[in-house]
């Protein structure tokens, strides 16, 4: 767990860099609740608590929750998304190793259907750091207080409205921006030149910001964001080298969802993501690393693995291109987590006989 | 030219070296203080020998106490007396046991002055020349043969393995000289003093078996080790070239990884000959027949017409003030051995583990006696164990497992006392390696557990043998007793049919009725006559 806990520094910090150190506040305090919660759970079920707490479980799964989460995200709503993922991910199953679902996912998911406004209200690189730390905590602690200054900064920038500071989650900027840019669609019949857009547009996204094609453009995607994917990528191969976790998931996920994405922006004609962006502009990294292997909730022999990571990065795939969901992480894992038994059962089967 | 037909020839050893088997661990060798010669312990006054034999089934004595024993006399089926002297007692005591059980024990006053007389008896008994010729598949088989027990620590009887093979032919002979665990150093230091008798051991154990092929595999980590077979070994064969007679095959020497647990038999099979034996099949299946070094070493002590009711144990562990490698008498107490090792004084500090660190087990008491099965004796600092949490899952079991199982899974049935699911699971192809305890993040005693699965299964299938006995048993009986039934109601019919007949010649059945019925008034007289008389008093 601790190993973990190292390993996820780097992509940490990268994300308070970026986005806000907002973030951090959203990871103590879902630690706090977390311990809490459990704490009252260990003692009501009389258990061990100063043993139990030790194992760093629970603020491992706080940790890994709050990394999902928008910087600005209320602060009750994030108290009960902590307490979900306590009681409802972890305790009502029997504890550390008892449970089917990810805790971390299930907070998530169960944020994501509840408040879908706050869950994907994401900001504008830099937007956020005008603001002081007390100030930011300030607008968890009152949601309407960032209300009045989103409205005031719209009218400062002379945009229309809301969008100059907020936007939706980065993978979902992506994909819009490639809706609505004319050119792809027109290039779309001929690959090379559309290749060769891609990667320009991957390189400097600022290219882009001149198109006069709605306000959703003049916001720049920040090329921030590679670099938070890039930074959890550390900690996994960290981890990898560690032996902490094998690398069956992480590979098998992010290959399967690679070759369905790249497939997809092959032979659709419709604008689709093109291979790097869904993997560095979504959370697919972090989830092939972090998400994914958590050994409780993932097969247990190598075959399985293989098979689990490559559901997960498929259903990653099908929810990002033809699903409601921007990214759709958390339901693939956790429909995946479905299958484990099933998975476990079937390459028992084949292999003791 | 010649640097490509090098080259190839050092890719073909480094490849034939690269055979790997599924699942173990690396582990630090650890074998610091053993260099030193083995040393060979004074005769104990008192030895206690099991009555036991290698899977703990108890065994007959045919000796009771009072009587006088020689040294190689049977105390009972396979079980030779280790010295001379007089059966004392036959009493239940405690053993070297995972689980601290008490056996019947032969206990033997030993007359330490009767050794030379024993040996000479011994060579007149045993008439083969230590020299003669060998020639393979005519090699006698000398009794004493039979008290041989496998010293890798199973104890199987020698003879039992090598008539497994049946009329099938044996193709490979392999001497197991790899002793993976760290810690353990008793085979080590047998092979860099003794080379040339164990050489002559397997020499014989091939003429005994007729194998086509022998290999001695010795893991990297013991260079002296293998420089001394090295030698032996070429000197025998040497002889065997100038020999034109002899038919017996030349002895190879591999060296092997050092990777626990090559000394287990299937992963040393895998690593010696890239054969993967299936779960349903046995080595000697595919003509392969493993025996370990000193195994092979008492075959040569046989034959050299000597003793082998004695064996080398390493005596290490952190708190061992002096770390050696001691040749014991089977039926020796460890209190014995660690008092003149010098090896006493820590002992209250310490915990006595049996067997090497990670396949053996912690004993509670140290008057205990050693068997062909002790291998090692660890006297460590005592530690307090760690508390076991839950497990999370990770499969690093799994991944260690040489026995490519899956622990995890097995550990939750065992749990759940689920014995037929951990027999799906096959519980019983665990070797005890102890590598998924190692590797165990959540410090889960998992060789334990399938330990005492393992005692469940046995149990249940004790109790479906005696249910399916008792079965028979009971349908036995149930015919028996419908047979007499029918008996009788033959006999039954026969008569009533002869009294039938009967009733129409003699008409005479009234004359008995009213006797029967006078005879009944009579008696109801009396009866009422003597209750009036109680009445009056």
């Amino acid at each position: 767990m601790f190993t973990v806990m190292l390993a996820l520094l780097p992509g940490t910090a990268a994300l308070a860099f970026v986005v806000s150190p907002a973030i951090l506040i959203n990871i103590l305090i879902s630690i706090v609740v977390a311990l809490i919660l459990e704490s009252l759970v260990l003692v009501l079920r009389s258990k061990p608590v100063a043993r139990s707490l030790s194992d760093g479980s629970i603020v491992l799964a706080a940790w890994l929750f709050a990394l999902c989460l928008p910087p600005l995200l209320p602060l009750w709503q994030l108290v009960i998304g902590a307490a979900m993922l306590t009681l409802l991910g972890k305790h009502v199953y029997g504890g550390l190793g008892q449970n089917p679902f990810n805790p971390a996912m299930v907070g998530y998911a169960v944020l994501l259907v509840s408040f879908p406004q706050t869950m994907t209200l994401w900001f504008a690189p830099d937007a956020l750091n005008q603001y002081t730390f007390t100030e930011l905590l300030n607008f968890k602690l009152n949601p309407d207080a960032l209300n009045t200054i989103i409205s005031a900064t719209s009218s400062t920038t002379n945009t229309t409205g809301f969008d100059a500071f907020t936007q939706a989650t980065p993978l979902e900027q992506v994909r819009i921006r490639r809706l609505l840019q004319p050119d792809l669609l027109n290039s779309s019949a001929q690959l090379p030149v559309r290749a060769f857009d891609q990667v320009q547009m991957q390189t400097s996204p600022q290219a882009f910001e001149a198109t006069p094609d709605g306000t959703v453009l003049t916001t720049p995607v920040s090329v921030a964001w590679p670099w938070v994917s890039s930074a959890f990528a550390i900690g996994g191969v960290f981890l990898l080298y560690k032996k902490t976790i094998s690398w069956h998931i992480p590979t098998s996920l992010l290959l399967s969802m690679c070759v369905l994405h790249g497939l997809h922006s092959l032979l659709t004609h419709l604008p689709a993501l093109s291979v790097a962006e869904a993997v560095f502009y979504g959370s697919a990294v972090y989830a092939a690393f972090f998400i994914a292997t958590d050994p409780v909730t993932a097969a247990t022999s190598q075959a399985g693995k293989l098979v689990y990571g490559t559901g997960i990065g498929c259903l990653i795939f099908f929810i990002r291109a033809f699903g409601g969901y921007p990214d759709g992480i958390a339901f693939a894992v956790l429909l995946m987590n479905l299958c484990v038994p099933l998975i476990d059962h079937l390459v028992m089967r084949a292999t003791c006989k | 030219m010649k640097l490509l037909s090098s080259l190839l020839t050092s890719l073909e050893k480094q490849t034939a070296r690269q055979y790997r088997f599924r699942g173990g661990i690396q582990l630090p060798g650890n074998k610091k203080g053993l260099e030193t010669p083995i040393k060979t312990l004074s005769l104990p006054d008192e030895l206690k020998l099991p009555l036991l034999d290698y899977s703990h089934r108890p065994l007959q004595a045919l000796v009771k106490p009072g009587d006088a024993v020689s040294r190689g006399q049977w105390l009972a089926k396979g079980l030779a007396s280790p010295a001379t002297g007089t059966i004392s007692d036959i009493q239940h005591a405690p053993i070297i046991h995972p689980g601290g059980l008490n056996a019947n024990c032969i206990v033997i006053r030993t007359r330490s002055d009767a050794e030379p007389e024993a040996q000479a008896e011994q060579e007149k008994k045993t008439g083969v020349a230590a020299n003669s010729k060998l020639t393979a598949g005519t090699q006698t088989v000398t009794p004493n043969i039979a008290s041989i027990k496998g010293l890798g620590g199973a104890a199987f009887p020698l003879l039992d393995k090598i008539n497994a093979l049946g009329n099938r032919e044996l193709t490979t002979l392999i001497i197991n000289a790899a002793e993976c665990e760290p810690q353990i150093a008793c085979d080590e230091a047998l092979m860099q003093s003794h080379a040339i008798e164990i050489v002559f051991g397997i020499n014989h154990l091939v003429a005994l078996t007729a194998a086509k092929r022998c290999i001695v595999a010795i893991e990297d980590s013991k260079p002296l080790a293998i420089e001394k077979m090295l030698q032996a070994i070429e000197a025998s064969n040497l002889t065997k070239d100038a020999d034109t007679n002899t038919s017996l095959v030349k002895i190879e020497l591999k060296t092997i990884g050092t990777r626990y647990p090559t000394g287990a038999e299937l992963p040393l099979i895998k690593v010696t000959t890239n054969l993967d034996i299936t779960r349903n099949m046995h080595p000697t299946d595919h003509g392969i027949l493993c025996v370990n070094v000193a195994t092979a070493h008492a075959v040569g002590l046989i034959y050299k017409q000597q003793f082998a009711d004695s064996r080398v144990i390493t005596i290490a562990g952190n708190n061992a003030a002096k770390p050696c490698n001691v040749r014991v008498r089977f039926g020796t107490s460890i209190e014995h051995i660690l008092a003149q090792t010098e090896n006493l004084a820590a002992i209250d500090q310490s915990t006595i583990h049996c067997g090497g660190p990670l396949s053996g087990f912690e004993v509670s008491q140290i008057d205990l006696p050693v068997t062909a099965q002790t291998h090692c004796i660890l006297i460590n600092q005592r530690q307090k164990p760690a508390t076991p949490v839950a497990c999370i899952r990770c499969s690093a079991c799994a991944d260690s497992c040489p026995a490519e199982l899956l622990p995890q899974q097995l550990h939750w049935y065992a749990q759940a006392n689920d014995i037929e699911r951990c027999t799906e699971l096959n519980l019983a192809h665990c070797i005890e390696c102890g590598c998924c305890d190692l590797v165990c993040p959540s410090a889960i005693p998992l060789t334990a557990t399938f330990r005492y699965a393992k005692s469940q299964q046995l149990a249940l299938t004790k109790q479906a043998q005696q249910a399916a006995q008792a079965e028979v048993r009971f349908e036995s009986r149930e015919k028996r007793l419908a047979k007499q039934e029918e008996a009788r109601a033959q006999r039954l019919l026969k008569r009533k049919e002869a009294v039938a007949s009967n009733k129409s010649a003699k008409q005479n059945t009234d004359g008995i009725q009213s006797a029967l019925a006078r005879a009944r008034e009579q008696a109801h007289n009396r009866a009422q006559a003597r209750r009036n008389s109680k009445k009056d008093l």
